[in-house]
């Protein structure tokens, strides 16, 4: 819907005989320059693209296998010359190898849990704040309800129920974070709800859904990028944290949460365990926040302190 | 001011610019203005002109990125020289200003007691009891009901007009030197306006301050100002004295304000007229009767349900081509009105029929058909386009609409069409409402109510967000569209001169209820009830002598509301005596097509 306008090509402007279409900067395309010229945001931004690339495309160029252990060299420290520069496990398996890989489960979970937290978040709240009334009201306390329950029982049960699967998983965490964003939506759809171009909607006989979907999502964009940027993290701690508790990642799979939790183990004999994955979780949670930080500045300029 | 006085201020070449993400912006352009004391100088120009700006600055007041030079003496003391804490000093007790918003203006959560207080006691260093006689004795100079329990009160127990008596009243404290009013009654009601200005007036004549008014309004211009600058990006392209500029204006630009600025013209004869010699159409578009709104109020525990009555059993019928226009002030009711017949809000009882159609009683389906024929265009020419989107999509929705079986390149020629008509160039299709002017989205939401070729054209203050030179073009562009296409229109309105340009007849409310409903030419020729009559004697007039000659009919009590059962019997107090204070107002016909809801004769209620 904001890039429509492309569709309004050159094509047309031949129909009206005048002067071609100029394009137009849309409050998002606004937005976004603003972010450029944000220096924090940027070098976060970077960093956390060289994460991605790493996690992806890095288990293809180094010699070992994250499951695969090396018997010549069990519990080595860092070093350059054996190869192993992130050292070894108790196992003998390579901790850079493990640690990449954890590094892509680890925003694996985060794209999908957050992906699933704002599609049903966003879909939630905006037709409760739009429709409201009583239908907003027996939404809203649903969603208390399911704030009130603890939810690691929630996990718990599901984990029970349908068996442990890692992509379940996935979908538990998103099915709990959406309870934060379908809030905020509502909050924003009714204020949106308020100004005249929904009026304006209204009276050029358009219906619920295509009001919501047409004039009230586009327009939630900002608060909706924002907060999902700010999702992320969450998320990639409350895996950790499952992991940790053995709910999660199990192995010879692993994640950053689970390197981290199997570190502290044995923090005074192998450091390196610890040090190595936490430095790499703290790197992808600071540039996220660095990043959703700038978003929140470029989208609301006034805001900036 | 003949006499050689010093000037209180003076300002000399005054340069404001400032430093954006976008470059350097030069707001002002080396402006000289002085004002002397009792003097009043007015600084006229539309928006973003830098008028207030440039006074802004003087008072220190601009935003971190503003660079200013220039010379400003006031006084004595170089303005722009001073620190911080003199300017403190100097800000509230002899340099004061009013601001155009008097709600954002006061502090919400303390009483206005302490606000003024506050001042007090900073600036002359009272005791709390002489403070609160000079606070007292203040509110009572601005003709404050009842001010000492005012002091007790929050700003949003007060209505807005009093909030800017309050807001003057804490500016006149220390008896400044030099008072700073900018667009001091632009938020107000026209008979509220009128109050202000001539209390405003009579403070410059008894205490001498020297006062500078910022307004974009002519008309406020004419009646109060001895001196005029007209301001234009940036810069001062006209100055001179008010008769001068008014009669002899000089510069193009000043031409243009003064011709764009709707007059009413009065003829004398309430039937005779000039601009409506057509015959009168016969095919009735919308016939409205007995059209009632109320909203419940939150029941407070176990009390009886209240409900607040925004429209109450208004009737009229309008013919194919005719223009309505709904006149009132805030809070009357007007825009539920247009909203209760659009069935964007949902009518309590009555009756709304187009074209022969019940409304009311339609479905789903039913009313969205009925949307293609009646459609809306709201004030704020931004708030009703939808940031996300391209005018031309905006533009095209309703089509999708109404006529979704349309082949995308006839819409689009649609489009192209509407987009001409409305004179808005074909290069704009692409673009997003923020980055354009106010006319041109004003233009977009024209086109995209008339793309439907609806026959009936609701405009909510359709004109009242904009600037008198847009104003009068997107008048004219009205006034086009309704004779191309036989479009009957509803013009509501709180500015009685726009009214007046378009309309054929006009209804005036108050309180939900009609209380004059006659043709243009009788209405303002031959005022009938009293609300009308002091509707019609508040409108500034742009003509320094006829302006400064009129009479005003001034009445007792000021907008009461709507929850007040009493207040609708502000005309009839004879029947306030009487236990039913339910009783409405009847309409009558007093002259054939002129009628006039009853009240007591105009000389019982002038105060």
């Amino acid at each position: 819907m904001i890039f429509r306008s492309s569709r309004l090509a050159a094509v047309e402007a031949s129909l009206a005989g005048g002067s071609p279409p100029l394009p137009g900067r849309s409050q998002l395309q606004d937005a976004l320059a603003r972010l450029v010229r944000n220096k924090g945001a940027m070098v976060s931004l970077a960093m956390l693209c060289l994460l991605i690339v790493l996690a992806i495309a890095g288990p293809w160029f180094i010699p070992h296998n994250y499951e695969d252990p090396d018997w010549s060299a069990f519990r080595s420290p860092p070093s350059l010359a054996d190869g192993h520069w992130f050292g070894t496990d108790q196992n003998g398996r390579d901790l850079l190898a493990r640690t990449l890989f954890g590094t892509r489960v680890s925003l694996l979970v985060a794209l999908i849990a957050t992906l699933v937290s704002v599609v049903i978040g966003v879909t939630y709240g905006a037709f409760a704040g739009y429709v409201g009334g009583r239908a907003d009201q027996a939404m809203m306390r649903f969603v208390d309800v399911m704030y009130a329950l603890p939810s690691i029982l929630f996990v718990i049960l599901l984990m029970v129920i349908f068996g442990r699967n890692v992509f379940l998983l996935f979908a538990a965490i998103g099915a709990l974070e959406w309870l934060t964003m379908a809030r905020i939506v509502r909050g924003q759809t009714l204020s949106i709800k308020q100004r005249e171009f929904i009026e304006a909607a209204r009276a050029a006989g358009l219906g619920t859904g295509a009001i919501v979907f047409r004039h009230i999502v586009p327009n939630l964009l900002g608060p909706v990028v924002i907060y999902a940027t700010l999702t992320i993290p969450e998320v990639v701690v409350v895996e950790s944290f499952l992991s940790y508790l053995g709910f999660g990642i199990q192995e010879p799979l692993t994640s950053l949460g689970t390197l981290i939790a199997e570190g502290t183990n044995v923090l005074e004999v192998l450091p390196w365990l610890l040090w190595f994955p936490a430095a790499f979780l703290i790197l992808l949670l600071l540039s996220l926040l660095f990043i959703g930080d700038g978003l929140r500045d470029a989208f609301d300029p006034r805001e900036r302190g | 001011m003949s006499d050689v006085k010093r000037p209180v201020l003076d300002v000399r070449n005054l340069h404001v610019r400032f430093r954006t993400s976008d470059g350097i912006v030069e707001a002002v352009r080396g402006i000289n203005a002085s004002v002397g004391a009792g003097e009043c100088l007015g600084v006229v120009g539309e928006s973003g002109s830098g008028k207030s700006q440039s006074f802004l600055a003087i008072l220190g007041l601009l935003a971190g990125n503003a660079e200013v030079s220039g010379r400003v003496d006031f006084t004595g003391t170089s303005l722009l020289d001073l620190s911080e804490t003199a300017l403190n000093r100097l800000r509230g007790s002899r340099l004061a200003m009013i601001f155009q918003d008097p709600l954002t203006g006061l502090t919400p959560h303390v009483s206005i007691g302490r606000q003024m207080r506050e001042i007090v006691q900073t600036h002359l260093h009272h005791s709390v009891r002489d403070a609160d006689r000079l606070c007292l004795d203040w509110l009572d100079k601005v003709r404050i009901p009842e001010a000492a329990h005012r002091l007790t009160q929050y700003p949003h127990e007060l209505s807005g007009g009093m909030r800017q008596r309050v807001m003057i009243a804490m500016a006149m404290l220390c008896e400044p030197v030099l008072l700073i009013a900018d667009e001091p009654t632009t938020a107000l009601d026209v008979t509220i306006q009128a109050d202000i200005l001539d209390l405003m007036d009579d403070l410059r004549r008894e205490h001498g301050t020297a006062l500078v008014l910022i307004t974009h309004d002519m008309g406020v211009v004419a009646r109060m100002c001895d001196r005029v600058h007209v301001m234009r990006d940036g810069e001062y392209v006209e100055e001179g004295s008010c008769e001068d500029v008014f009669y002899r204006a000089k510069h193009d630009y000043t031409k243009m304000l003064l011709e764009a600025v709707p007059r009413i013209i009065l003829t004398g004869h309430p039937a005779g007229d000039v601009s409506t010699g057509q015959p009168m159409p016969v095919k009735t578009v919308l016939q409205v009767r007995n059209l009632c709104v109320s909203y419940p109020m939150q029941r407070i525990w176990f009390n009886r349900r209240r409900e607040l009555r925004a429209v109450e059993d208004i009737g009229f019928d309008l013919h194919a081509g005719e223009t309505l226009g709904v006149v009132g002030e805030s809070g009357c009711g007007k825009s539920t009105l247009a909203r209760a017949i659009l069935q964007l809000i949902e009518p309590s009882s009555g009756s709304v029929k187009l074209l022969g159609h019940e409304l009311t009683t339609l479905d789903k389906q039913g009313l969205k058909n009925f949307r293609q024929q009646a459609q809306i265009v709201f004030q704020d020419p931004l708030a009703s386009l939808d940031p996300s989107m391209t005018i031309g999509d905006s533009i095209q929705e309703p089509l999708r609409v109404f006529e979704p079986g349309l082949h995308r390149s006839v819409r689009t020629r649609r489009l192209a069409e509407m987009m001409e008509r409305v004179g808005l160039s074909w290069s704009l299709v692409n673009r997003y409402p923020h980055e354009l002017s106010g006319g041109q989205n004003q233009r977009v939401g024209i086109a995209r109510a008339m793309i439907s070729m609806p026959r009936l054209l609701i405009c909510d203050e359709a004109v009242s967000a904009l600037d008198v030179s847009i104003q009068a073009q997107i008048m004219d562009l009205l006034r086009d569209l309704q004779r191309e296409f036989g479009l009957s229109l509803i013009f509501i309105s709180h500015d009685l001169s726009v009214i007046w340009k378009l309309s054929d007849r006009i209804l005036v409310m108050y309180l939900g209820s009609v209380v004059e409903l006659a043709s243009r030419d009788a209405l303002f020729n031959r005022p009938q009830h009293p609300y009308t009559q002091q509707l019609v004697s508040a409108v500034p007039v742009p003509d320094p002598q006829v302006e400064r000659k009129r009479h005003r009919i001034k009445l007792q009590g000021e907008l009461s509301s709507p929850m007040d059962a009493g207040a609708r019997l502000r005309f009839l107090p004879s029947r306030r005596t009487q236990l039913a204070t339910d009783y409405v107002p009847q309409l009558n016909e007093r002259f054939p097509g002129h009628f006039v809801a009853e009240h007591d004769p105009l000389e019982q209620l002038l105060v």
